[in-house]
């Protein structure tokens, strides 16, 4: 079970209540907000073998802080254990069919790929071209199986873009004021993702992208 | 310019008061998630972080606001905060890949004339009134709406004339045009036509709210009350005297829980809705009902007379004659209780009910929301540049925790007490407005009643508030919260102590 960090206000019964997830002191993103968010963000892949990551259906609306037509209340005050469940299960499999990691001789780099890895990372990958003969349109490289503990100056560059990108500069994150010292966060996230010995890149990218998703920094406001 | 100018006087003033602001780019960040939902792309983050080294940051941020108020993302945003008002489903294609904000055809997704008056309002960035006022309806024709069996064609065909299956139009009288495209229909009426009323003369608002023989369009009536008068219904007990007091509770709650309901109507002669303890809510529903009497398959061939009535906080007694939905709406948007409501829905919406507000605040932003002519993005453009909005994201204590769950619990007692605030022999006191007024002795007193008649030094089963026949219960986890709350000396939304814990 891949545990996360999920720093969430007490939650407690909500009298009043609009959009999306309620709790006394943040607003979440809705259900509908949510889904579109994350599909900007992440590569697509065949809707109808997975709706229920690209729309709310009955499956997904009580977790995904939809609220009830009857009421105006939200279904669930906050992201709980179902949430988490979805988010990892959408996101694992955005990531396993973006076509780029599964490819042995080559992948291409697009702007979701962009978003997820970053420049330094992509450009430090492109230093890791072993297949000059690829015909794959783009950099070359076999990165499906690398272990993460072969290359630590690449999570380190992952971890570094992720946290930018998904929670914003250090000022802003000590602003949201659930991370006092962002230094130390990305230093233990890196030692957390090196410490599984049999993790790999695409492995990695995938735990540390649904982190990062889970945070209050990125869902709420 | 203007905007700018006085964005960076309410930073300073928050700096003075102590209210720290924001960095730019968290700020930024919030309004992009508060006006769009989803955060700052990659490029717009360039974007900023260039203009802040430039020494254009505030700049930036203004032109993210104008930028943001145009794109579909704040449309759709906004009205799913109409639809859950309204308490509607937002219609949304399912489909991802047809996914398309502006443009919903062929795909079995039916836009009808609510879901236009709502949006034209929105993007048009047409009076908010237009949402009780306007008189032109566009609407899809065929589609079938999915799990509904409303059908605006037909409902507005019945006192319109058109046909529904070819097209063609009669002249009747109102009626100003028709125009049939294949995608799209569109009915005007005259501004001055008494039956038509925005989305109030939809039939998506009709069959949400349906009339039957025993409501009589109460529930309409209900529902207008709480979207555009933020009144929730709950039962009122009239202004009284301390000296009958007790008699008041009895005439409200006469039963208290143990009669059942046979037993009531044998004992009642007259018929439901005129006996008194009814009429603290009747006194509102029945006069505005009647405006509302049509069926829901067709729009009313004739207005019905009706009357706005309320007991106003702010104006006291409102009795207006209306006839027609439309002279119900026109009234209801001349009211200040509705222009009061209204200023709460965006602030609850963009800057959030964890922020509260003084009365002074209110009444700046009432004046406000005249000032830019009810106009939404216009108002909204002003909230995300206000100091409350910019500043630092709160994170609360347990004591400010606890204040801000206590409220919530005793809004529901505030609900049923307010109408007591009116006699100044009785009390002043609006028990969610934190910390409650008087010295310490006199606030003392003031929880001391709460703590007896919640029985919050108990188990809570010897509480005789609520009223055992009231329909709403404090249950046991609200019992403990507001325990907790007494025992940490009732403390107020900073967090301080109202009395000695």
């Amino acid at each position: 079970m891949i545990k996360f960090i999920l720093i969430v206000s007490v939650v407690c019964a909500s009298m009043s209540a609009h959009a999306s997830f309620e709790e006394r002191s943040r607003r979440y993103l809705s259900g509908h907000e949510l889904l579109m968010t994350i599909q900007s963000l992440l590569p697509a892949y065949q809707s109808y073998e997975n709706t229920e990551c690209h729309s709310l259906v009955e499956l997904n609306r009580n977790f995904l802080g939809d609220s009830q037509a009857l009421t105006g209340e939200p279904i669930s005050v906050g992201p709980n254990q179902n949430f988490v469940q979805w988010l990892n299960q959408c996101v694992s499999k955005s990531l396993e069919h973006m076509g780029l990691l599964d490819i042995v001789d080559g992948f291409m780099f697009n702007e979701k790929t962009d978003n997820l890895i970053g420049p330094e990372g992509i450009a430090y990958l492109q230093s890791k071209k072993n297949n000059p003969t690829s015909s794959v349109l783009a950099i070359p490289g076999v990165f499906v199986d690398r272990l993460v503990v072969e290359d630590p100056l690449f999570i380190e560059k992952l971890v570094e873009h992720q946290v930018k990108f998904f929670l914003g500069s250090d000022e802003t994150i000590r602003d949201f004021g659930l991370i006092q010292d962002p230094k130390a966060y990305r230093a233990e996230l890196v030692k957390n993702i090196l410490s599984k010995k049999d993790l790999n890149f695409k492995q990695a990218i995938i735990r540390l992208t649904v982190q990062m998703m889970l945070r209050d920094e990125f869902l709420s406001y | 310019m203007r905007i700018l100018f006085f964005s960076l006087i309410s930073l300073f003033v928050m700096t003075a008061m102590g209210v720290e602001p924001a960095q730019l780019e968290t700020s930024a960040i919030k309004l992009s998630k508060a006006l769009r939902g989803i955060p700052l792309s990659v490029k717009e983050r360039q974007e900023l972080a260039q203009a802040i080294q430039a020494g254009q940051g505030e700049q930036q941020y203004q032109k993210f606001i104008q930028a943001f108020l145009q794109t579909d993302q704040f449309r759709y945003k906004l009205k799913v905060k109409v639809d859950e008002l309204v308490r509607v489903r937002t219609e949304i294609n399912q489909n991802p890949e047809q996914r398309d904000y502006d443009n919903y055809q062929d795909n079995g997704l039916y836009l009808g004339a609510y879901d236009y008056v709502v949006r034209d309002v929105i993007s048009q960035n047409q009076s908010w009134d237009q949402l009780l006022l306007a008189h032109e309806y566009r609407f899809q024709k065929h589609a079938v709406p999915r799990g509904d069996t409303y059908h605006d064609q037909s409902f507005f065909s019945v006192a319109s004339g058109i046909s529904q299956s070819d097209g063609t139009m009669e002249d009747l009288q109102n009626l100003q045009s028709y125009e049939w495209t294949f995608k799209e229909n569109q009915v005007k009426f005259e501004e001055s036509d008494e039956r038509i009323a925005g989305i109030l003369t939809t039939p998506r608002f009709m069959h949400r709210y349906v009339n039957t023989a025993l409501n009589k369009s109460r529930r309409r009536a209900s529902a207008v009350f709480r979207i555009f008068l933020c009144d929730s219904m709950m039962a009122a007990i009239p202004p009284t005297d301390a000296a009958s007091e007790k008699s008041d509770f009895d005439m409200i709650f006469p039963h208290n829980g143990t009669e059942t309901e046979q037993q009531i109507k044998e004992r009642f002669a007259d018929p439901h809705g005129t006996q008194a303890d009814c009429m603290s809510c009747h006194y509102k529903l029945d006069p505005m009902g009647q405006v509302f009497g049509f069926s829901s398959a067709g729009l009313a061939p004739s207005p019905t007379p009706g009357a706005l009535r309320y007991k106003s906080l702010s104006q006291g007694k409102v009795d207006i004659a209306v006839n027609g939905v439309r002279g119900l709406a026109k009234t209801i948007t001349q009211q200040q209780d509705y222009v009061r409501c209204q200023v709460n829905h965006f602030w609850n919406w963009y800057v959030g009910k964890d922020f509260p507000k003084s009365e002074k605040r209110t009444l700046e932003l009432m004046s406000k929301f005249d000032e830019v002519g009810r106009k939404p993005k216009d108002f909204i453009a002003y909230l995300v540049t206000s100091s409350e909005f910019r500043s630092k994201p709160q994170i609360l204590n347990e004591n400010q925790i606890l204040a801000r769950r206590a409220g919530s619990i005793l809004k529901n007692c505030f609900d049923c007490h307010r109408n007591q605030n009116r006699n100044d022999e009785i009390r002043d006191w609006d028990l969610t407005e934190f910390p409650y007024k008087g010295d310490l002795q006199q606030r003392q007193g003031q929880i001391e009643m709460l703590v007896n008649e919640l029985d919050l030094t108990g188990d809570g089963s010897k509480k005789t508030m609520p009223p055992k026949s009231s329909v709403w219960k404090l249950s046991d986890d609200q019992h403990q919260i507001l325990k907790r709350w007494v025992e940490q000396g009732a403390p107020d939304y900073d967090g301080k102590p109202q009395v000695n814990p």
